[in-house]
């Protein structure tokens, strides 16, 4: 193995941004499959309830546990996008 | 000026002891560098007390046999029964472990010191042990310089270990030469005077030293050069014990009276333990003897003896005690009772949480959630309401309703008597604890210290607010004072929503959870907009009454905003790592405003058009 080639291995090894970014994605990872058990909750809890008023209230607590879903998945893609693009940039240097 | 004056006399005898013995001299410098080394040792060991300790402490305090095995174990690896008192104090103080839990890693920490006797007594006194403290030393400076927290603690670790086998290589060697010129022997007190007269300068040379480790060296070296009897070593021992209470003692003089009623027990645990020392050590030198034949260690080798003794009426102490912890729990907290405190008094900041960073930040975290809870009682009175009312399940309208007959609070006189002096106190203390904190550690202190203003920002808001509320709360006009009493609806709402916030279940998370809130504050300003057109349009309610209202009700979005800011940094209990996640799902404004126009329905005040409230 060539001498630049390890060295760039022992980068991506010690390379702190890319442990912090990693800790990141798995402390996201948590908190998404613990949304998406809320709201699997939040829609049982509205198929049970007749009271329009807190009906409303659920759809509206649905709504915001969902786009909270949709912006972490949205940052899990664009990690995985970024990683995938140091990777290439790697590989061609 | 008595401190002076004693500092001036040691300063004097110990000048003149150099002067007349270079033996002795070397003795002393030899302490010295033990003492230094103990001191480095214990910055090492700060170092690592972070997550890490209190993780294990939160383990080790459901069991009295756990507390004491921690007492033992982390004094044996830290070599310092002094740390992990004043840590323990720190931890009581702060509210992290029970007394009793306390009580047990105490007397654990007793047993865990006897450790040393026997690692100096079978190491440091039949191995060179300054050939090792040379490269020990020369590593643990380079690990100094280094940036890490973690490396720099194993610096001072290594730096620490290197002095303190400089400092025994030193005291062995004084002692040494020591003999060839005097006798010490010649001074030796045979029988129970002897056994007095040498407890008492035990415990004397370890107030001085502040540290029984360091006399109990001192007794070992001059013990192996046959410079004291083996029968006064072992008073001296027993005086040390006596003396490290002294450490704990001055540990809690900051500390609040859990911390002080600890340091009493240490008191109690250590006279008893000595008193029956005293009492039977004619008995007890029997027993290590047995021991000693039991253990091969031969009948002359007296520092293993003495080692063997410090373990064994170490031990006797515990066995007595342990039985009567419950008792003296109760007899210490009958004795000392918490100094009675007014509303604006901190709770949580004492002295001795200001020893470890963690805890002083859990301690500043937990004064600025008392302060909140002040200004909670100030911001509800401010508002007409009870407290207990908003905190409970009662609908809100009806809350509203029939709070006119509570009496209006001053929200001045509240915040200087209730707010004032105890932010001040939280701002002092965190400008002390921060000089020896990391920049994450310090940077959280920050984050408290702004919520702490938040919380200020609020309660002045909520005054500004007050003034239109009183007057309109009578007006003769049912619109205005209607559209008043709503703006109180919606400031209770987020009250009582905080403080659902605050005790959050594991499936939703804090910060998140703060969301709806910022939601339901855009949803109720675009609502009083829409609702505000139409007055006018209408002529409702006339111009002036409007800009009232339109004032009034950025005060309310102000309050919200600034406690809602407040709730992201003081209430969540996540990991750092979590927190720093939830921020990065949490929606940002335009998201907020996209969100609000998918789900808002303006809402009407209810019973706008007719009731009377």
């Amino acid at each position: 193995m060539k001498l630049k080639e390890l060295l760039g291995k022992a980068d991506v090894l010690f390379n702190t941004d890319d442990l912090s970014r990693k800790k990141q994605k798995k402390c996201i990872k948590k908190l998404l499959r613990r949304l998406s058990k809320h709201e699997k909750s939040l829609h049982q809890k509205l198929q049970a309830e007749e009271n329009t008023e807190i009906i409303e209230k659920i759809e509206k607590k649905l709504a915001l546990t969902h786009a909270h879903r949709e912006k972490g998945l949205k940052i899990i893609q664009e990690m995985n996008e970024e990683k995938q693009k140091i990777r290439k940039k790697q590989i061609n240097e | 000026m008595i401190h002076k004056l004693l500092l001036a006399s040691i300063f004097s005898i110990l000048a003149y002891g150099f002067w007349i013995s270079p033996d002795f001299k070397e003795i002393a410098t030899g302490v010295a560098i033990f003492l230094f080394g103990m001191m480095s040792l214990e910055k090492g060991f700060k170092a690592f007390t972070g997550g890490l300790l209190e993780k294990i402490l939160s383990k080790t305090t459901n069991r009295l046999w756990k507390s004491l095995s921690f007492g033992v174990i982390s004094t044996s690896l830290m070599q310092s029964s002094s740390l992990v008192s004043i840590i323990t104090i720190s931890f009581l103080s702060a509210g992290l472990i029970s007394l009793a839990a306390g009580i047990g890693i105490i007397f654990g920490a007793n047993l865990g010191t006897t450790t040393g006797a026997w690692l100096v007594a079978a190491f440091g006194l039949k191995v060179n042990i300054a050939a090792y403290a040379m490269p020990m030393v020369v590593f643990g400076v380079i690990l100094l310089f280094q940036k890490s927290k973690e490396l720099k603690g194993i610096g001072y670790i290594l730096t620490g270990l290197g002095f303190l086998f400089l400092g025994i290589h030193y005291m062995k060697e004084g002692f040494d030469a020591f003999k060839d010129n005097i006798d010490l022997t010649a001074y030796a007190v045979s029988g129970y005077s002897g056994i007095l007269l040498f407890t008492l300068v035990g415990m004397i040379a370890t107030v001085v030293m502040q540290s029984s480790h360091a006399t109990l060296v001192l007794i070992i070296t001059a013990l192996a050069a046959q410079q004291i009897t083996y029968e006064n070593a072992l008073a001296l021992a027993i005086g040390a014990n006596l003396g490290t209470t002294i450490t704990a003692i001055i540990g809690a003089v900051g500390a609040n009276v859990d911390g002080r009623r600890l340091a009493a027990a240490h008191l109690i645990f250590n006279a008893i333990t000595a008193s029956v020392a005293i009492a039977f050590i004619f008995q007890i030198t029997k027993a290590v003897d047995s021991i000693s034949d039991w253990l091969s260690i031969a009948q002359d080798n007296y520092t293993m003896k003495l080692a063997v003794f410090h373990s064994v009426f170490n031990s006797i102490g515990i066995i007595l005690m342990l039985p009567f912890i419950g008792h003296l729990e109760r007899f210490l907290k009958r004795l000392l009772h918490p100094r009675k405190r007014t509303a604006a008094q901190p709770k949580f900041l004492h002295r001795a949480a200001i020893e470890l960073s963690d805890t002083a930040i859990r301690a500043v975290r937990m004064e600025t959630l008392h302060l909140y809870e002040n200004a909670f009682n100030i911001i509800t009175g401010g508002l007409r309401l009870r407290p207990e009312d908003v905190r409970s399940d009662l609908s809100l309208d009806q809350v509203v309703k029939s709070s006119r007959r509570t009496t209006p609070i001053n929200i001045d006189r509240q915040y200087n008597e209730r707010i004032k002096s105890l932010y001040s106190a939280i701002i002092e203390f965190i400008s002390e604890a921060r000089t020896e904190m990391t920049n994450q550690q310090a940077d959280e202190l920050f984050s408290y210290r702004a919520a702490g203003r938040d919380i200020v920002e609020a309660i002045k808001d909520t005054k500004h607010l007050q003034k239109n509320l009183e007057h309109y709360a009578v007006s003769s006009n049912s619109v205005i004072r209607k559209e008043y009493n709503q703006l109180r609806i919606e400031l209770a709402e987020v009250l009582r929503e905080l403080e659902l916030v605050r005790t959050p279940d594991a499936e939703t998370s804090t910060i998140l959870s703060l969301d709806e809130l910022k939601l339901k504050m855009k949803e109720n300003d675009v609502a009083l907009n829409q609702r505000l057109e139409s007055f006018i349009r209408d002529k409702r309610i006339n111009s002036e009454q409007a800009t009232s209202l339109m004032n009034d009700s950025n005060y309310v979005y102000s309050v919200t905003k600034n406690l809602v800011k407040m709730a992201e940094v003081l209430f969540s209990e996540e990991p750092d790592d979590i927190k720093e996640a939830e921020q990065m799902l949490s929606l940002e404004d335009h998201e907020l405003n996209d969100l609000l126009q998918q789900t808002s329905t303006p809402r009407e005040p209810d019973g706008n058009q007719g009731d009377k409230l």
